[in-house]
């Protein structure tokens, strides 16, 4: 397979010591998680600008084929059991929130400071766009919902910045997919009220 | 958010429970509740209503939502992007490039059919775009364009489908300065004292 070929092809990262620092986590070292956060946090981004570079006229990144890329390429000839995965899809969501949302801030700043109040009169100013203040405030919400419940918030932060599936999450959690349905349904009502408490249309 | 731990779990159980009735079970139980605690009650109401909402930039993934939000790639690509002069969409032939926004790319365009001489703004769907939500999103536009009737908004003409598949409407065409042009050399004037 080709893929396996860029695998192979690919510097820098030594799966062996992936596995590891997922064993590390299992034994309860709490340093094992941020070094690896930093080692799939440097892949998404790699990957991600990649992806831009080989498809620059499509529009959308696609968080689920990055997220998949990663989890094939990491996980590659380590056999990763239900408990290795569920580190590191929170590992690989957590990644892309913030390689996301740090974006977001950035070019939200920097638009501010420039021109931004002016109405956009260019020829997709129809479908009304997310706002860069919206998305951030979204994550502030998810926040605050991370600490009233975790299982709520995860949800959101999987499948929405993750990209995984209902199905991904709910083998990963081992519940239903019915289960993990619910969850979001319910995540997603308690942040649009909160968004909408804010008076932020979205 | 950050509530009480009580009121949260409540608010959620009830949540819940009453997502999945009916709007006469709904109600009934909302009525019920209300005595009981019209704090939670009024909670449960706005997350029922915000659980309503139809527009849920939830459902999108994050991704693209970052891109639209940040508008990134857009400038790269009107540089590098072909154009599509020259073409035959419909019975519209593209003369030249008016704009590029995000999705769509707007062409002047001769209608080549005979039936009356007319240059007419052709958009189309950029390539590459053609994604169920870019492509309901293009097609909203052009269904609320269709029930804009004003004389100040360009009348829309008519659509179609191209021979690549990709959607396009047709605007009247109207000569004119971009608004950008039109402010910046209003401004001079009244400035040029």
């Amino acid at each position: 397979m080709t893929h396996e070929r860029d695998i192979a092809k690919e510097p820098g990262l030594d799966r062996g010591a992936i596995t590891g620092m997922l064993r590390e986590i299992e034994h309860g070292d709490h340093a094992a998680v941020d070094r690896l956060f930093a080692v799939v946090y440097d892949e998404l981004h790699r990957l991600a600008r990649r992806q831009l570079r080989s498809a620059p006229s499509q529009q959308t990144l696609s968080t689920t084929a990055l997220v998949h890329e990663a989890y094939l390429k990491l996980s590659a000839d380590a056999d990763w059991s239900t408990r290795d995965r569920y580190h590191f899809f929170s590992l690989t969501a957590r990644a892309m929130r913030q390689i996301l949302i740090d974006h977001v801030r950035r070019r939200t700043r920097k638009k501010r400071g420039g021109r931004d109040a002016a109405p956009s009169l260019d020829a997709d100013a129809l479908p009304a766009p997310v706002r860069g203040e919206e998305m951030i405030a979204l994550d502030d919400a998810l926040r605050r919902l991370e600490a009233d419940d975790a299982d709520l918030a995860r949800v959101v932060e999987w499948r929405f910045f993750g990209g995984l599936s209902v199905a991904e999450i709910a083998e990963t959690l081992a519940v239903s997919d019915r289960t993990i349905k619910r969850r979001w349904r319910t995540a997603r009502a308690f942040l649009y009220r909160e968004l909408s408490a804010q008076g932020l249309g979205l | 958010m950050s509530w009480d731990p009580g009121v949260f779990t409540r608010a959620r159980e009830q949540f819940e429970q009453l997502v999945e009735a009916s709007a006469a079970e709904r109600a009934e139980r909302l009525a019920a509740l209300t005595i009981e605690d019209p704090a939670l009650t009024r909670l449960v109401e706005e997350l029922l209503r915000a659980d309503a909402r139809e527009d849920g930039f939830l459902e999108r993934p994050a991704s693209e939502l970052a891109r639209e939000a940040t508008g990134d790639g857009m400038a790269d690509e009107n540089e590098t992007l072909p154009d599509s002069i020259g073409e035959l969409v419909g019975p519209y032939r593209l003369v030249a490039l008016l704009g590029r926004g995000g999705m769509g790319e707007v062409y002047l365009a001769d209608r080549t059919d005979g039936q009356f001489e007319q240059q007419v703004a052709l958009k189309l769907l950029k390539r590459g775009m053609d994604s169920d939500e870019i492509l309901r999103r293009f097609l909203r536009e052009r269904q609320i364009l269709a029930r804009l009737d004003h004389p100040n908004i360009a009348r829309l003409l008519d659509g179609g489908v191209a021979p690549d598949h990709r959607p396009y409407f047709v605007l009247e065409h109207v000569a004119g300065t971009t608004i950008t042009e039109y402010c910046a050399t209003r401004g001079s004037a009244s400035m040029s004292v």
